[in-house]
């Protein structure tokens, strides 16, 4: 049950957010110009960092805000991204 | 019922005026107020408490705590339970218990025989054998499952009531020994919010069975003065008889709640969120590796002494004390102190400390240095004990003696720290395990973190205290910790294997699951090196006691064993839970029907009070398949349904279809995005069919938007996947085109949603006093109006999932059942029949109309499904346009959807049945099948492989009873132009 | 030497002082004909099949850590075919097969139970999707059969219809066995030693190196090793041991949770599995309930697991087995499996020449000894056996995914 730091709502259960992804793996802004091999590379290869990755969390069961959270997935500790990063 | 000839006339913490009777092994046996099980049982003088797991070799209680690795019991009566720990459970009026893995007794046990073929069962010999006859482990594995396990699960649930409970604080203490109450009483004085838990029903910790003196007086009066102090603090909580049991992430931990202050609750399961955490678990004695370390009389020096000052139950007459450490000669001198008389004190080191010597002589007690415990006489209850020099020198003596106490040192319980995460150290002057650096916001404190005197406990714990609060804002001026006598220290000398004296001899490491230093040597021999693998080839650790006092010694005894260090073998992962905890408490009140919440429409008890057959359909609703009059069969209800809306009316609650409000000035750029089609010019008042793809191409929903205002859309989606879109569309929005100026609302539970459908709609509607003209020319397919009907302001949308003419009317959910009731009353002379979700289903079968999760299985796309009509051919980019834009047919052909009619007109194929080729491939599957009233045969949906090439061919459908042909047709079987709908 | 009850009565007159180790403690040479990186039942498997099927003796199995360490000790012993796609039920029928005789191919009692499985379904849904899986398993000779909500109440006499999901029927899985699961690993070792494999532990594979032609090695915590023909078969680092050869999987490393009760007297012999809720458990041999539910919402290397899980999953048991209320729950613990963006194995080459892969897809228990099998027949010949045509990294190219994912049927 890990401990989120929404900046809207304060410090919520996990059970709270929903998980949406790692910040990295953006969708293409003009896919139609990428090769299918590119393509492929960007649906499959989704990152799955070990250690720190900034990521989109949806406090659906809060404020249904996405925020950007800081996370080590080796042991699940959390932290709050860098400032300039800016979550919305 | 006899004498409880093992029980001090006077002392302990046990109400004498309120005696208590239980039974156990079928005996009535008499107890006290305060007292365990297990002190009972030890006054009353039984010695043995149970049968080991794989030898069946009579058991008795070895301590006095949650480490006990022996005394499990069956609990029988109303309280039945397999597995209780005899050494916590409060003994009360009544309680009945036996020993369990004993037949026919505990005192006479079959399976002893296993005993003397021991050789037979080193670690693993399950894996060298019954492997004759090939593959037939089930022969063996049945009789050999018969004689494992423990206590037997009961036969009826008692249907207790449990709770979980929620809390949050600055700093909790976990233990109140002397280190948990004084960080307790530091943190809370600060007047931050503290909450102490501890597994005792008083707290004190091991003082409660001690004889050490705090500021000059008896520890136990500083104790209630402490509490009491502690129980006036109004933000501190304090629980007794509550274990932590699991330490998790973000100083996440849950703690069970045994007897809870409401009477109704059997036990509550705590869930903590705390700011700091202060460990005060203490530490727990380490029983000597010696041959036949096993034997009832055998116990922990500390245990011992605990029983006889806590409980005034002495548990033996004649006890001799092998030791290896400092801290255990105060026990001795307790014990004899007691009643007990201490025949000799055997000390594995030449040097111990020497005003130890001094003070066990002056009390008549004999010591015997550098000595050690070769023998022990007695199987059913120590009879003797034989001593030998440990350099092997000079003759070795018996001595007669009914209790061998042992002291091998003391592991502070790092099982929370180790479990939040941490790396457990290893000290060599403590020769145990202590914490390492911290990785959540915990420190531990007094004999958890090896400051095992008592002083250090108390200024250790008000530093904790002190600290932990100061964390959480809350500074104070530290004060110092009371005084107490100076104790040396312990001083444990390294002592993992007292030599054997026999090749048979046994000396047991881990007893709950009877692993041997043997065992452990054949695993190393055998190659089994890292201690993980130690512990999964023997087994040890793996116990109910999950290795509370055997772990350190298996990890020492490999240090030996090959060489090095326990620091470099390492420990093996902590887990939860520290100590069992029953299922009902772990499931809380997630109890009968709360497991699952049940979404419910306005018209949910209408349905259950018409007959309406209820079946999960996805998102939490439980809705009607269809709606049986008496007599009915579910066909003859669901053919009735289908008939009365192609030839009359039907009235059919959408309420669980998601509605998801869209609004912005962007909105229109969002649609064309998301939808493969194009939004751009949907006029105000009209709605769409809008087909949404996942971005890999494969299907994810199709619906109806409807354009309500000029940037405000109307979004529905299908009922089971309604969550999903909306995380879908939420994560495009606001992480992937942050620019768009677009708002996103779930309505779903805002609105009641209401067809009426069939020929007779229009009638229908007008009966029920609908405030607009609703004639063909006036309200036309796809129009969206607001209007009234039956005096109730609704929005009315010529939208259809069946092909007939059909209104759908949404009004704010409060209303829902007030419009349905209007809609059956206006209906009631056209025969309007409500219908159910399977003769919805039907329906849109004749009409082959798409679902993405029946037709849209597997990587079906778009274009197998036949929906490439819905993709316009110059569109910019939409999710999932890429995908479909590969070169689709590089992998062979595509599993398009066609329909079928099977040449038995009764066969009805069930979804997912496969279509065969001649050669048996599977080359397609039916996506759903339906006996059609309206056709008088059966039909169905299929993807086929290339199936639109094969329109008028047969196949084959192969069920698990049989095989059947059909012909492949165009998936379309009533009204295929679509006139009945646009009526 | 010889496992046989013989040898171990033999033994028992000694003392069991001359029980050899049961694998080499190999150290490193320089060359390999052969190198699997992870020594878990598919690596460890793969080198017994490259040396006992195809001749292929010099072969190193290079493990991080301790041998089956990795998911061959974190599952739920269950070895099942109720799959839903061809390819799979195909896959799995085998797989299933190929446990019978791994116990005596490898001297090693690997304590196969043919306990059978028993699926509760709660709802009209489930009996439909049931359907769907037995009729087209069945098409691949499997037994898997609906069963009457009467004789699911007398396979499992101490189930209780809830309130919220009443039971309508179950399913009958009697080719459901279940394994002693580090036992496969250790089995495999003792055998793969025994022809001659190398088996090194504590050996980190921190690069794969390549040339123009393909793999020529890779680098190790203990040294750089040689070879031309490098198999993988690591769970839960997968995508990372990929990425050191510039291959990118289509895998998420996802905890999945297990929990144990303490040990009971035989209740159960059947594998249950309470379809609408998610959760199935299983009594070991030892008398514990093995219980396990569905992975965990998010990706993570975490094994230390959550609160949640244990809970959620006792709750749904009890829901359908109120009388175990006071059982203990004993100990949890997570497993990282890597899961394949469609849910089934990749079983392939990759991109580099002598670079192949083995992913189990959704949790690799109970499909190690066909995989690696398979494998190791892959690595031999350089083309896939007919059984894993469609688990080649191709089918994600051509998006002709297998999406046991789709349905719920597989659990």
């Amino acid at each position: 049950m890990i401990f989120i730091h929404c900046p809207h709502c304060g410090d919520r259960n996990e059970d709270e957010f929903t998980y949406g992804g790692d910040v990295e793996h953006r969708r293409p802004d003009k896919p139609d110009a990428m090769s299918d091999a590119q393509w492929c590379e960007y649906i499959y290869c989704v990152p799955n960092t070990k250690g720190w990755a900034k990521e989109h969390w949806w406090h659906v069961r809060g404020c249904n805000r996405w925020i950007l959270v800081e996370r080590n997935s080796i042991n699940n500790e959390l932290r709050k991204p860098d400032e300039d990063s800016g979550s919305e | 019922m006899s004498k409880q000839a093992f029980r001090a006339n006077s002392g302990g913490r046990i109400d004498r005026d309120r005696p208590l009777t239980f039974t156990f092994n079928g005996k009535r046996l008499g107890g006290y107020t305060g007292d365990t099980l297990s002190s009972a049982l030890i006054a009353n003088g039984i010695s043995i408490v149970g049968r080991s797991f794989k030898y069946h070799r009579p058991r008795g209680i070895m301590s006095a705590g949650a480490e006990e690795t022996n005394a499990f019991v069956q609990l029988l009566g109303s309280n039945e339970e397999p597995n209780v720990l005899a050494t916590t459970l409060p003994l009360y009026e009544g309680l009945e218990a036996h020993s369990v893995n004993a037949w026919p007794s505990v005192h006479f046990d079959l399976g002893g025989m296993n005993n003397f073929l021991h050789r037979l069962f080193p670690a693993g010999f399950y894996y060298k054998t019954f492997m004759w006859p090939r593959d037939r482990w089930d022969w063996y594995s049945r009789f050999i499952r018969r004689v494992a396990g423990w206590g037997a699960v009961p036969k009826k649930s008692a249907r207790n009531r449990y709770e979980h409970r929620f809390h949050h604080c600055d700093v909790m203490v976990i233990g109140a020994g002397p280190a948990g109450l004084s960080a307790a009483l530091a943190a809370g004085r600060s007047g931050a919010r503290v909450l102490l838990v501890d597994n005792q029903p008083e707290a004190g910790g091991y003082l409660l069975g001690d004889s050490a003196e705090i500021n000059s007086r008896p520890a136990l009066s500083w104790i209630s003065e402490v509490v009491a102090e502690i129980d006036a603090l109004p933000d501190v909580v304090r629980l007794k008889e509550t274990s932590a049991i699991g330490y998790y992430d973000q100083n996440f931990i849950t703690a069970l709640e045994r007897r809870p202050d409401k009477s109704w609750v059997k036990e509550r399961l705590w869930k903590i969120r705390a700011r700091q955490v202060i460990l005060a678990t203490g530490a727990i004695e380490r029983p000597i590796t010696f041959a036949d370390n096993d034997r009832p009389g055998v116990m922990l020096a500390s245990s011992a002494s605990h029983y006889c000052l806590r409980y005034g139950a002495r548990p033996g007459r004649d006890a001799v004390l092998f030791t290896n450490n400092n801290g255990s000669y105060q026990h001795a001198i307790d014990l004899k102190d007691n009643g007990v008389n201490i025949v000799a004190v055997i000390d594995l080191r030449s040097e111990p400390d020497a005003s130890l010597i001094a003070a066990a002589t002056a009390k008549g007690i004999d010591v015997l240095l550098a000595s050690q415990i070769s023998k022990v006489i007695g199987v059913r209850r120590v009879s003797a004990v034989e001593i030998c020099a440990s350099n092997g020198a000079g003759d070795c003596r018996r001595i007669a003696c009914d209790l061998l106490l042992m002291s091998g040192g003391w592991n502070p319980t790092i099982h929370l720290h180790s479990q939040s995460g941490a790396r457990p150290a290893y000290d060599a002057d403590l020769v145990t395990f202590i914490p390492g650096m911290s990785v959540q916001n915990e420190v531990s404190a007094g004999a958890c973190r090896g400051q095992f005197a008592l002083s250090t406990c108390l200024s250790d714990g008000l530093t904790a205290g002190y600290n932990a609060a100061k964390a959480c804002g809350f500074d104070t001026e530290p004060k110092s910790g009371p005084i107490c006598a100076a104790e040396p220290n312990i001083s444990p000398m390294p002592m993992w294997e007292v030599p054997l004296p026999k090749k048979s001899s046994r000396a047991f490491l881990d007893f709950n699951n009877d692993v041997t230093s043997k065992d452990i040597r054949l695993a190393e021999r055998e190659g089994y090196r890292s201690i993980e693998l130690v512990k999964r080839y023997t087994t040890a650790g793996m116990g109910i006691d999950q290795g509370k006092t055997g772990n350190v010694n298996i990890i020492g005894l490999m240090a030996q064993i090959t060489s090095t260090t326990p620091g470099a073998i390492g420990t093996t992962t902590y887990r939860p839970a520290y100590s069992p905890v029953s299922f009902g408490a772990m499931a809380g009140a997630d109890s009968s029907d709360l497991i699952i919440p049940w979404r419910r429409t306005p018209i949910t008890d209408w349905f259950i009070d018409n007959g309406g057959h209820l079946d999960e359909t996805g998102a939490l609703f439980r809705r009607p398949l269809f709606i049986a009059k008496s007599g009915e069969t579910a066909n003859d209800a669901i053919n009735r349904e289908a008939l009365a809306v192609r030839n009359g009316v039907g009235i059919y609650d959408g309420t669980p279809l998601g509605k998801i409000s869209i609004k912005g000035a962007d909105a229109v750029t969002f649609l064309d995005r998301v939808y493969t089609n194009s939004w751009g010019k949907l006029p105000i008042g009209r709605c769409k069919f809008g087909y949404m793809l996942h971005e890999d191409g494969r299907l994810l929903d199709d619906g109806v938007t409807f354009r309500l205002s000029e940037d405000h859309y109307l979004m529905s989606t299908g009922s089971g996947v309604a969550s999903v879109v909306q995380k879908h569309l939420e994560r495009l929005l606001h992480c992937d085109w942050p620019d768009l100026d677009v708002y996103l609302t779930p309505v779903s539970d805002q609105w009641a949603v209401i067809c009426v459908c069939g020929p007779l709609a229009r009638d229908v509607m007008q009966a029920a006093a609908t405030s607009i003209d609703v004639s063909s020319d006036a309200f036309k397919f796809l129009d969206t109006k607001n209007c009234q009907i039956a005096n109730i302001n609704a929005r009315v949308s010529r939208v259809t999932y069946t092909g007939e003419l059909s209104f759908e009317i949404v009004v704010a959910t409060r209303h829902g059942r007030e419009l349905w009731d209007a809609l059956l009353a206006a209906g009631k002379d056209f025969d309007i029949t409500p219908v159910g979700s399977d003769t919805s289903m039907l329906l849109r079968t004749e009409k082959a109309f798409i679902a993405a999760g029946l037709e849209g299985d597997g990587y079906a796309n778009i274009y197998d499904v036949g929906m490439g009509w819905v993709v316009p051919k110059k569109k910019g980019d939409f999710v999932g346009k890429r995908s479909t834009t590969r070169d689709l047919n590089k992998g062979g052909p595509r599993p398009e959807v066609i329909g079928l009619l099977p040449e038995d007109g009764s066969f009805v194929p069930p979804k997912g049945t496969p279509l065969i080729d001649a050669e048996r491939n599977m080359i397609g599957m039916v996506t759903i099948g339906f006996h059609s009233p309206n056709l008088k045969r059966s039909i169905a949906l299929a993807q086929l492989s290339d199936g639109r090439s094969r329109l008028g061919e047969t196949v084959t459908l192969f069920t698990k009873e049989k095989t059947a042909l059909a012909k492949v047709c165009e998936p379309v079987f009533i009204d295929p132009d679509g006139l009945k709908m646009r009526d | 030497m010889k496992y046989s009850a013989l040898n171990l009565a033999w033994h028992a007159l000694r003392n069991h002082g001359g029980w050899p180790p049961a694998w080499r403690h190999a150290r490193p040479k320089p060359s390999y004909d052969v190198i699997i990186i992870g020594g878990g039942g598919h690596g460890l498997g793969a080198a017994f099949y490259l040396a006992s099927q195809h001749n292929i003796n010099n072969v190193a199995v290079l493990e991080k850590g301790w041998l089956g360490g990795g998911n061959t000790a974190r599952n739920t012993m269950t070895i099942r075919d109720n799959f839903l796609y061809p390819e799979n039920v195909r896959f799995h029928r085998a797989a299933v097969e190929s446990w019978h005789t791994l116990s005596n191919d490898l001297n090693f009692n690997i304590m196969l139970s043919k306990r059978g499985m028993t699926t509760v379904l709660m709802g009209d849904r489930d009996l439909s999707d049931a359907k769907r899986m037995v009729n087209t398993t069945s098409l691949f000779g499997a037994e898997h059969r609906i069963i009457t909500l009467e004789e699911l109440q007398q396979r499992l006499p101490l189930a209780e219809s809830p309130q919220r999901l009443p039971i309508v029927g179950g399913i009958h899985h009697p080719d459901v066995v279940i394994a002693r699961h580090d036992a496969v690993s250790w089995g495999y070792a003792r055998a793969a030693s025994k022809l001659g494999v190398d088996i090194i532990e504590n050996c980190e594979v921190t690069d794969i190196l390549c040339d123009a032609q393909g793999v020529t090695g890779v680098q190790t915590s203990q040294g750089k090793i040689t070879t031309r023909k490098l198999g993988m078969a690591v769970s839960g680092h997968g995508k990372r041991v990929a990425a050191m050869a510039d291959v990118c999987l289509p895998i998420e490393t996802v905890p999945l949770q297990a929990i144990v009760s303490t040990p009971v007297k035989p209740i159960l012999d059947n594998v249950v599995v309470l379809r609408g809720l998610n959760t199935y458990f299983v009594q070991s041999d030892k008398g514990e309930l093995v219980m396990g539910s569905i992975a965990e919402p998010y990706p993570s290397y975490s094994q230390r697991g959550t609160p949640q899980v244990p809970e959620a999953t006792i709750a749904a048991i009890l829901q359908v087995f109120p009388v175990f209320e006071r059982m203990q729950f004993m100990r949890q613990w997570a497993g990282a499996l890597d899961i394949t963006y469609d849910n089934s194995p990749i079983i392939s080459k990759t991109e580099i020449d002598g670079f192949y892969v083995d992913v189990a897809g959704s949790g690799g228990f109970k499909t190690t000894p066909l995989a690696a099998m398979m494998h190791a027949d892959l690595i031999a010949n350089n083309r896939p056996d007919p059984l894993i045509e469609a688990y080649g990294l191709e089918r994600f190219s051509s998006g002709r995914l297998i999406l046991e994912r789709a349905s719920y049927g597989n659990r």
